[in-house]
């Protein structure tokens, strides 16, 4: 010290430099720790910065789950089960365009109609997937030739139109031989897979509210004629394959 | 006005022991604020805080998975309802056209064949018993065309048959709707 004071001048700012000496080793530590802060614990801010950012997005999705949830409970269990029954007779319950032909053979019955041909063609359903549904669905088509008095025709389309699974009429033309329609109709009905979604964590309370869209059309197809096929309807018709005991089949 | 009469070597010692005293107090303070703010800093780091918002979110989870089936029953309902919102609003009512035609012409004409070539556009066929029925036929083409009806944009015959053993007209046209 005695050697440093030697370099140094006597004053310093009108003091003693040995004065200002004794602030030297306060302000070296003061620098160090500085330093120490600056390398190691500005770092640490960065970090805790992040950490935040985490907890509140931890605390956030707490929130909107709660909001779920409390959404969810105030859901009438019955009344979502009746919109469900609803909704799912709106669609197609298996991708079989012989299920379809057996609905519009019932729609038909109604109005004394009958089909006399039909053809679907192996392949011809199509997985759509359009952006604006956003998801993946089946369309069942089918060709068909039905018969009956022409008095009713009209009362049988508009049945076909307000009937339940909902079906399209894609291709139409009739022809009157005297007091027969005769008219043929490529119908298409609906078929939706099972909703699936890992995360369900997911979905917005947007996702999970009825929209005013989808009220209109459950309040649409409610007026709608359900004309359901049951399984044993459609296995109906289907014999089963019997092999013949015959040696020779000419004798 | 104080005098002090310090010989100046005691004088320069208090002034030292002064500067001593303060840089001790500085360096207190400061060593105090440095411990804290570095234990502040530890204490934030460790993420005891996150940890219980975590445990928060895992039970509010749980308890929303627990309605699971609430969920994917209102996810089947949405989906459903959007895709036959959209088969509904764009599919073409056959039944509402049929309507339609049936009103523009009397019951004295028959239709004979109904084709829909395009969405509102259809090929007709009516027959017309009479010379009457057949005047009214064209009255009705050429009041349409005026517009008399508000979903028809216009009627274009393409063809009159007359068919001398049925006395009958076969008229086709070309229905345009609005």
């Amino acid at each position: 010290m005695n050697k440093l004071k030697s370099y140094l001048p006597d004053k310093l700012f009108g003091k003693d430099v040995a004065v200002w000496l004794v602030w030297s080793m306060p302000v070296g530590v003061m620098i160090i720790l500085m330093l120490i802060f600056a390398r190691w614990v500005v770092p640490q801010i960065i970090d805790i910065k992040g950490l935040f950012n985490q907890i509140d997005k931890v605390v956030n999705e707490t929130k909107v789950l709660n909001e779920k949830r409390v959404y969810l409970l105030s859901l009438d269990r019955a009344e979502l089960e009746s919109k469900l029954t609803l909704i799912e007779n709106g669609v197609l319950s298996e991708e079989n365009s012989y299920l379809l032909v057996k609905i519009i053979s019932k729609i038909g019955a109604d109005f004394e109609y009958q089909v006399s041909d039909f053809s679907v063609t192996l392949g011809d359903i199509k997985d759509v997937a359009k952006k604006s549904t956003k998801f993946e669905y089946q369309t069942v088509p089918v060709d068909v030739v039905i018969v009956g008095p022409k008095a009713n025709f009209l009362a049988m389309i508009n049945a076909v139109e307000k009937s339940l699974p909902v079906l399209s009429i894609d291709n139409y033309s009739m022809t009157i031989t005297g007091d027969l329609a005769t008219i043929k109709m490529s119908i298409s009905a609906y078929y939706l897979p099972e909703w699936t979604q890992n995360k369900l964590e997911a979905l917005s309370l947007t996702d999970l509210t009825s929209n005013n869209d989808e009220l209109t059309v459950l309040s649409k197809i409610d007026t709608y004629k359900y004309y359901g096929v049951t399984e044993g309807e459609i296995k109906q018709g289907v014999q089963k394959f019997v092999p013949s005991d015959r040696v020779d089949p000419f004798y | 006005m104080s005098l002090n009469l310090l010989p100046s070597q005691a004088k320069f010692q208090v002034e030292i022991i002064k500067a001593k005293s303060l840089s001790r107090k500085v360096l207190t303070i400061f060593l105090i604020i440095w411990v804290i703010l570095v234990s502040v800093i530890l204490v934030l780091k460790r993420d005891w805080w996150l940890k219980k918002e975590k445990i928060k979110y895992e039970v509010a989870l749980s308890g929303y998975l627990q309605l699971s089936s609430e969920i994917i029953t209102s996810q089947s309902i949405k989906f459903r309802a959007k895709l036959l919102g959209k088969v509904l609003r764009e599919r073409f009512e056959y039944a509402q056209a049929f309507n339609m035609v049936e009103n523009i012409f009397d019951s004295k004409i028959e239709i004979r064949d109904f084709e829909l070539k395009e969405k509102k556009y259809f090929v007709m066929s009516v027959i017309a018993s009479s010379d009457d029925a057949m005047k009214q036929v064209e009255t009705r083409v050429a009041e349409v065309n005026m517009g008399t009806e508000p979903e028809v944009k216009n009627i274009v015959v393409k063809s009159a048959v007359y068919t001398k053993n049925t006395a009958q007209w076969l008229v086709t046209m070309e229905v345009y709707l609005k």
